[in-house]
């Protein structure tokens, strides 16, 4: 079960990086560094391009970071940029990309028959998400890899809350009504 | 039962493989976020030795004068 951010101790981090130490830099970059990538990942198809758009994300809330308003929420402020790096991207390439390639499947201690189970649903899911619209699937991610509130949510997005709602609830509507086997059956299995 | 159903997709949300960066990503940004410590630390020693040395100026004209 991933853990939301706790804001309090990343400004922590924040400043004693400012002060000059590194290895606080170090930790910060380490908790964000996988729901970041893989909230980029997830909306397009090159693992080159996600580095790229990754590397520019980090230089900028580097280059900004001592403008940081320290009663603001670091996760917003810097899935914001991320949002809003995406944007641009999406607008000079004049296309929305999908999903991502399945390649591995986290092993589970259950019998073979339900992990076959479970990674046809994981499958399907990620399937799913390829297929949703291009802005329902970004604040589906933006949810899932950021574990941001609604009104959060629509601050990165540049929307409000009923919006942000909305596309959540279009998403999940869709999600569950493709993986409804997997809801269904998934109690039985355990 | 939409929570319900919610919750089991984030589950299932959990189990999909992670991507990640490359090291040498990680190593550029983290090498970057180390020249962005230094930019800082370095002016404020180019300042103190800006102050120091105009300090000097000013206590040589100083002692030169009342000489």
């Amino acid at each position: 079960m991933k853990k939301d951010f706790d804001n309090a101790a990343t400004i922590a981090l924040i400043e004693d990086y400012l002060k000059g130490d590194l290895s606080a830099f170090n930790r910060l970059y380490d908790s964000y560094r996988l729901p970041l990538f893989n909230y980029i990942r997830r909306q397009l198809n090159s693992q080159h391009e996600t580095e790229d758009i990754y590397q520019d994300i980090w230089m900028s809330a580097l280059k900004s970071l001592k403008d940081f308003r320290r009663d603001s929420n670091f996760t917003t402020w810097l899935f914001a940029i991320a949002h809003n790096r995406l944007v641009d991207y999406w607008r000079k390439h004049q296309k929305l990309e999908n999903g991502i390639e399945l390649d591995a499947l986290s092993a589970q201690s259950h019998s073979l028959e339900y992990q076959q189970f479970l990674s046809d649903c994981v499958e399907l899911l990620s399937q799913l998400i390829a297929t949703l619209k291009p802005s329902q699937k970004n604040t589906f991610l933006l949810q899932q890899e950021s574990r941001l509130s609604l009104e959060e949510i629509a601050t990165v997005t540049g929307t409000n809350r009923e919006t942000v709602k909305s596309r959540l609830r279009y998403a999940l509507q869709k999600l569950r009504s493709g993986l409804k086997d997997c809801m269904t059956s998934g109690d039985d299995h355990g | 039962m939409d929570k319900n159903t919610n919750d089991k997709i984030t589950r299932l949300y959990e189990q999909l493989p992670q991507s990640e960066p490359s090291e040498f990503v990680d190593a550029r940004i983290k090498k970057q976020a180390g020249s962005a410590l230094k930019h800082p630390l370095i002016n404020r020693i180019n300042n103190k030795i800006w102050l120091s040395t105009a300090a000097a100026i000013v206590l040589s004209v100083g002692l030169v004068t009342t000489l």
